[in-house]
């Protein structure tokens, strides 16, 4: 079995002589692409693609498609799966359009999404999600098995299906889980890296370092598999692996030395002053924006240089490294071979296995017709507004500087502690289509809110709703509750004019969400206090319902009330014996009058509580005697 | 007024749950069960109620069939002796009061299953009532307690809690057998207080139904400590607004604060509702005993 594939391989590959890269069926090809942007930044965009033949994939022969993964997919009954890992923020306003219109990028923190099969029940997706995420989870080292049911949700048009899947695209069901809150570092970098066929040691992948790619303004690493069957190869379907690391570092912070990496000032004289300020004098600069464009090196920049090459299945069209310069910008390449072709801004190189390359662009004031950024198809932005802890609102701003009306996708997932008050939805500015809301159950599933926008031409439509904010469990709160809770950024697919497939993606940033905390070091407190008040409330009630009414001369004196008042006389008695000679007088002015004498000292006691029922008895009985008597 | 300023809407079962008592003092024992099967169906504590508004109708309707000349009349409204043989029978009333009760149940739970897809409502509507999975904070006692309680704990709390709470309603009708009233304001005060979802409103309502014992309160030996608790209670009712706005809003107190606040309430309205209990036994042995007037006692 296995020798006939190995042999079949050649006779394939000497019939597709010029086919492209992705129908063949084992293939593998690398590219970096590097686009300097303005402000001092770098975008470097990694792009390792590996294909297997689907009839290879389902018998588990595996040349270039990581077997680690492959079982996972097998296993989960994946048929499409992309998973992102992102930290930063792309600046629009400053960079224009986002690398290959957002598709190859997420949410900040870790934003996933598949097609499962669903053998046609509600369940068996929802458990086939569960295993999928914990095994990602332990192959890329990241939390994602806490994208539990209380996270997943289920888009319905924002996204479609990148793979061709024939028959089976009925049965196939999306589900989409995000997590604002996961750090991505290095630990995640690695086993990105060990799913390669060359492993990081080779080619292109050795610029991936993780102490530049995670120190960098915003980078998204992102892992596609899909199933691509193209026309030519006469029917025979691939499953393609796409993993992209995309990156835009900012190129002063980049070359500081990894050894002293705090940034200095520059030089006063290298530092170029704003003279039109009123301020301006020798000693007070307000410096002018930097518009030159830096010197770089690619070793200083991804802290060394790219050695050798990953070259397995390539013809001799292939280039791995394109730099899109102005042609007029002097660039000096080192262990490479450049290749020719007609386009001006894109110069490209193809590495050799033997040297390290090296690029070298020296600084070069700000150029006079600088390379066109593309306006992106939609700004959109997203805060919390309000105050307290009780309840907020949220404000989308969404912006198109398009002189066409835009429809679009836009999605939240919200997690169940926000809940959303839908009557308050309101939208300026733009139409509503269609909405798709799935209500949050507490503790079980979030909020779904999927909505379909026309936005008219060169406006800002602003989306806003309420909603008010739960108060979690002691155990639910996570170690630094103070900091609030993250909420999962909002897509939004921008449909292009004819319809169908495609779309430009654009996320928003996530967002800080405060939640009232209780005080945590308060549960045996909390437990005691509250449980005094109920039994001091249950105690009084059950006294007085079981317990009878009697006069206090009716029954006899309790041993407790005896003691207590013969340890009151002895008290008595030793102040009397200090005062020595008015006890005296008192007791005869006590023996004489008799009775009534004792009444009023008897009153006395009688005020000092319950304790002194018998004496107050005892007066009782003595005066209702009197009267009998009288 | 508290009520009003509160704005639960527990205004409605405060409004059938009185309508049930009145309708049960005048004996009509068949829109009382309504009354109170609409109040249960809309918050489920106003079945604890049942007990003794069932006792109050019966006693009313042995009240009405009393002959003429029973002279006890307005001095002691709430007090009879009647030993005539055409006592309605208990089984019978009983039976015919708590099954109009389940009969009109069941009907609004029909009716809400026929306006609504499935019996999903059933879980989602009282279960949250008794498992208490929303802890929003309330002037009541539960929800601080059930925040700061760790998982393993929480159901058998829980049933201590209700266990607790359902213990009062058969008690107060045997021992106030002679003022079934007097056992219905009890247990509303029991509900105003140890509900899971507690406010304002209910204790409102709850304060001015005890107007219906005030000839208990006439006699000065009855109520021991009425000062300081009604003075606890302006106290709290200012306060506890000001923490909550402190915790939540300013930012500067903590939860600790508001939930002090409550359990001073919660303290204020238990003293009030021990001190009414008190006045109410005392005032019926002092009936029995009226030598026994203004004088000190004991209890055994």
């Amino acid at each position: 079995m296995h020798l006939s594939t190995l042999l079949s391989l050649p006779a394939s590959l000497a019939l597709l002589t010029l086919a492209t890269v992705y129908a063949s069926p084992h293939s593998y090809t690398e590219h970096l692409h590097l686009l300097p942007l303005p402000q001092s930044h770098l975008h470097a965009h990694f792009n390792f693609t590996a294909t297997t033949p689907l009839s290879a994939y389902e018998s588990s022969h595996f040349r270039y498609f990581p077997r680690s993964l492959a079982q996972i997919l097998q296993h989960t009954r994946t048929k499409e799966l992309h998973l992102r890992f992102t930290t930063g923020r792309w600046d629009d306003e400053s960079w224009g359009a986002r690398p290959l219109d957002g598709t190859r990028e997420g949410g900040t923190g870790v934003e996933l999404w598949a097609w499962v099969d669903g053998g046609g029940s509600k369940t068996v997706p929802e458990e086939r999600w569960s295993e999928l995420v914990n095994s990602l989870s332990g192959l890329f080292c990241a939390s994602l098995n806490f994208i539990d049911s209380t996270k997943t949700v289920r888009p319905v048009r924002l996204f479609e299906p990148e793979g061709d899947h024939g028959s089976e695209k009925g049965g196939l069901q999306l589900l989409h889980g995000m997590l604002p809150h996961e750090v991505v570092c290095t630990e995640n970098l690695t086993p990105f890296l060990k799913l390669l066929p060359c492993k990081g040691k080779a080619g292109i992948s050795t610029l991936l370092d993780g102490h530049k790619l995670f120190d960098a303004t915003w980078q998204s690493m992102a892992i596609d598999v899909r199933p691509v069957c193209g026309a030519a190869d006469g029917g025979e379907c691939v499953l393609e692996i796409q993993q992209s690391v995309s990156m835009a570092l900012s190129i002063p912070r980049s070359m500081r030395d990894r050894h002293d990496p705090i940034p200095r000032p520059a030089k006063i004289e290298d530092v170029q002053c704003d003279e039109s300020k009123p301020w301006n004098g020798h000693d007070t600069c307000f410096p002018n924006a930097v518009t030159d464009e830096p010197a770089w090196t690619l070793s200083k920049v991804f802290g060394h240089a790219a050695k050798g090459a990953c070259d397995l299945e390539r013809n001799d069209q292939a280039f791995d490294v394109t730099l899109e310069v102005p042609s007029d910008r002097p660039v000096n390449a080192t262990g490479a071979s450049e290749l020719t072709f007609p386009s001006t801004t894109r110069r490209h190189y193809r590495l050799s296995a033997s040297s390290s390359f090296d690029l070298s662009l020296p600084a070069c004031p700000s150029p006079v017709n600088p390379m066109a950024l593309f306006t992106p198809p939609l700004y959109a932005t997203r805060q919390i507004a309000g105050h307290g802890q009780e309840r907020g609102s949220m404000h989308t701003t969404l912006r198109n500087p398009h002189a066409h009306p835009l429809t679009l996708v836009y999605m939240e997932s919200l997690p169940w502690y926000l809940r959303p008050y839908m009557h308050t939805l309101r939208l300026s500015n733009g139409k509503q289509e269609k909405l798709y809301y799935t209500p949050a159950l507490d503790r079980e599933r979030g909020t779904h809110l999927e909505l379909v926008l026309t936005i008219p031409a060169q406006s800002t439509t602003t989306l806003t709703y309420d909603f008010e904010k739960a108060v979690l469990r002691y155990t639910e709160y996570p170690p630094d509750a103070n900091r609030g809770f993250d909420v999962a950024p909002a897509v939004v697919r921008v449909l292009s004019e004819h319809g169908g497939f495609g779309g430009s993606y654009v996320r928003t940033t996530s967002l800080l969400l405060s939640l009232p905390t209780p005080d945590f070091s308060m549960p045996y407190n909390v437990i005691i206090l509250t449980s005094t008040v109920i039994a001091l409330g249950f105690g009084s009630l059950f006294n007085l319902l079981t317990r009878s009414f009697v006069l206090a001369e009716e029954v006899p004196p309790s041993p407790l009330a005896g003691i207590i008042r013969r340890a009151r006389d002895a008290v008595k008695g030793l102040l009397g014996k200090k005062t020595g000679g008015d006890e005296k007088e008192s007791k005869a002015a006590d023996a004489q009058a008799g009775e009534t004498a004792e009444a009023p000292s008897l009153a006395k006691e009688r005020t000092d509580g319950k304790a002194n029922g018998i004496a107050n008895g005892h007066a009782d009985l003595r005066e209702r005697k009197a009267r009998v008597v009288t | 007024m508290a009520t009003a300023l509160g704005r639960p809407t527990t205004a409605f079962t405060t409004f059938f749950t009185l309508l049930s008592i009145r309708h049960a003092t005048e004996g009509k024992l068949q829109t009382s069960a309504f009354a109170l099967a609409i109040a249960s169906y809309l918050s489920l504590h106003p079945t604890l109620l049942l007990p003794p508004i069932g006792l109050l109708g019966y006693d009313q309707l042995c009240k009405s069939r009393k002959p003429v000349n029973d002279t006890d009349g307005p001095k002691s409204p709430m007090r009879y002796a009647s030993t005539q043989t055409d006592r309605p029978k208990v089984l019978d009333f009983g039976t015919r009061f708590f099954g109009c009760f389940l009969l009109t149940a069941a009907l609004l739970l029909a009716l809400s299953r026929v306006l609504l897809p499935s019996f999903a409502f059933l879980p989602s509507v009282y279960l949250t009532l008794l498992r208490v999975p929303d802890l929003t904070p309330n002037p009541g006692l539960w929800w601080y307690f059930f925040i700061e309680m760790f998982d393993p704990f929480r159901s058998f709390f829980l049933g201590v809690f209700w266990l607790h709470m359902l213990s009062y309603s058969v008690p107060f009708c045997l021992r106030m057998r002679k003022q079934p009233l007097a056992a219905v304001v009890s247990m509303l005060g029991i509900t105003a207080i140890f509900q899971p979802y507690a406010n304002v409103g209910e204790a409102g309502a709850w304060l001015s139904c005890l107007t219906l014992l005030s000839h208990t309160f006439e006699v000065s030996s009855t109520h021991r400590y009425t000062f300081p608790a009604v003075a606890v209670l302006l106290y709290t009712s200012l306060l506890g607004p000001a923490f909550h706005h402190l915790w939540l809003y300013a930012g500067s107190g903590n939860a600790n604060f508001f939930y002090a606040t409550t359990l001073v309430w919660n303290l204020a309205l238990l003293i009030i509702l021990t001190d009414t209990v008190y006045s109410v036994l005392r005032d019926e042995w002092e009936a029995e005993r009226p030598e026994g007037k203004g004088k000190d006692v004991r209890q055994i």
